[in-house]
């Protein structure tokens, strides 16, 4: 692999929140942006 | 809210060892840490803004992956040990101190001792010639 050929990189990241009481949220962190997600969303996106 | 993901300084050889672990020297470590800073995240940050007190997560091989050929992944998750504003994390070379890679800012957290939260941090490079 040539490191010259890379010149950009995008960060995406998610994450699950699980409160003490039980609730559970989940987030998506993408560019600038950060959406609060379904689980189905989060779990597919772990799935791949 | 200033959200946002920047792979800071030195992350450029840090993702190409990942991929190519030929031009890796070493076995690298990854620790994943949290804080309570909310600035934009930049190409020259060395630290979080405000690193919280939990002792950073080590990021074991089995929570490293590479889902694509030019796309890695670490999941890590870190535990509040008692009332905490959360919303910046980081990926870090050591467990102290040491080089961060990934600086990623995202909505304030108001978290309670026992509250758990899992990052899942995704790196795609991207090839200058597509």
């Amino acid at each position: 692999m040539q490191m010259t050929a890379f010149g950009e990189a995008e960060v995406i990241s998610w994450y699950k929140v699980e409160k003490a009481d039980g609730r559970v949220f989940y987030h998506r962190v993408k560019g600038e942006t950060d959406t609060e997600v379904t689980e189905e969303e989060y779990l597919i996106a772990h799935t791949k | 809210m200033a959200t946002g993901s920047k792979w800071v300084n030195n992350g450029q050889a840090f993702a190409v060892d990942q991929l190519d672990k030929n031009t890796a020297s070493g076995t690298p470590t990854y620790f994943g840490a949290w804080g309570s800073g909310s600035t934009t995240p930049t190409v020259g940050d060395t630290a979080l803004g405000s690193e919280n007190a939990e002792s950073r997560t080590s990021i074991v091989a089995g929570s490293m992956s590479q889902p694509a050929t030019d796309t890695v992944q670490w999941i890590y998750a870190i535990t509040a040990t008692g009332s905490r504003t959360v919303q910046e994390t980081g990926i870090f070379s050591a467990s102290s101190a040491g080089t961060m890679y990934i600086r990623i800012v995202h909505g304030s957290l108001s978290l309670e001792s026992g509250d758990i939260v899992t990052y899942t941090v995704t790196l795609q490079l991207k090839d200058t010639s597509e």
